[in-house]
């Protein structure tokens, strides 16, 4: 049966076609709620649509991926690297000729065991040493 | 007529590959050129506008989150068609399991005289009980055949059947509307 032949079936009289298809026909929209829809249509898209334009950013996406665990990784090297470099100045000047550093002058300086137990505790100010160097001379 | 439907065709497989990629302009198209045949189909089957729209809106999220699974060599409106159809009778089925009243839209019209009208409000209700009473499936394709953009071809496409079945549902369920008006003549005084 084609739909030539169906429509030309006389099941439904005119009367009855015609309110039937009054029965099931969509209203009218005017031309605002037309536009009122889509743009409720396009708000609710909005998200799924940003979704797939992020997936589109496939090396952005896995650099960011890579980035976010190696900034703490990063962080931790370079702290290395400025205690090393401190460490490097505070030792690495034994060469003949070089300057000593602050601890090595102080276990080598010539001072009683009461000065350098001062010294090393912190305690110590320089009029206290100043007098315990004059009483011990 | 058939270069124009083709072309249609590569246009909207052309606008869905950027609506893939998220192309906001691109979905801006699509909805424009279907949303009025998917409102139609969704009131259709629902006979309620503000549910229509809803379901519109909603069947258009479920087309762009499903839209990798879209075969771009095929026609994309009776794809997003089928989308609101199905969720539509869903939505209709769980509507009648709640059994909630539904308010006719179709006022008599207010050019007619009231007698005519109440005649035609009369014959309007009829038909739409008889139409309830019909299977599922023949109530969805009598609903969905009124519309003008859609033949037998398309609705098989949207309810996933051939077109020669949903010619033949459409006839027996007009004989059934037809013998179910005839019973409520006949008991009329």
């Amino acid at each position: 049966m084609t739909d030539h032949e169906l429509d030309r079936d006389p099941v439904l009289n005119t009367e009855e076609q015609q309110a039937l298809d009054s029965l099931l026909a969509e209203p009218e929209l005017s031309a605002g709620e037309w536009d009122s829809l889509r743009d409720r249509i396009e708000r609710a898209c909005e998200l799924p649509l940003a979704r797939r334009r992020q997936a589109i950013r496939p090396r952005r996406a896995a650099v960011a991926k890579w980035l976010r665990p190696a900034l703490p990784l990063a962080a931790a090297a370079l702290l290395l690297i400025v205690l090393s470099t401190q460490l490097d100045l505070g030792t690495g000047d034994r060469q003949p000729g070089g300057e000593l550093g602050v601890a090595e002058r102080t276990l080598l300086a010539d001072v009683s065991d009461a000065e350098f137990a001062q010294l090393v505790s912190g305690e110590a100010d320089a009029a206290a040493l100043l007098l315990m160097a004059v009483s011990e001379e | 007529m058939l270069e124009l439907q083709h072309a249609t065709v590569a246009d909207d497989s052309a606008l869905v590959q950027r609506v893939r990629r998220g192309e906001t302009a691109a979905f801006d198209t699509l909805v424009r050129r279907h949303m009025k045949s998917a409102f139609a189909v969704a009131y259709r089957i629902l006979g309620q506008r503000e549910d229509a729209e809803d379901l519109v809106q909603e069947a258009f999220v479920a087309a762009l989150e499903h839209l990798d699974t879209f075969d771009l060599g095929r026609e994309f409106r009776p794809w997003l068609l089928r989308i609101v159809a199905n969720r539509a009778i869903n939505a209709r089925q769980h509507r009648e399991r709640r059994r909630t009243e539904q308010i006719p839209e179709h006022a008599p019209a207010a050019t007619r005289s009231p007698a005519v009208a109440v005649e035609q409000h009369e014959l309007q209700e009829r038909l739409r009980i008889a139409l309830d009473s019909l299977p599922e499936r023949q109530q969805t394709i009598m609903r969905l055949a009124g519309y003008e953009g859609l033949n037998s071809t398309d609705i098989g496409e949207i309810l996933h059947i051939p077109a020669g079945t949903v010619r033949w549902e459409l006839h027996q369920a007009r004989r059934a509307l037809r013998a179910a008006l005839a019973v409520c003549r006949g008991r009329e005084p």
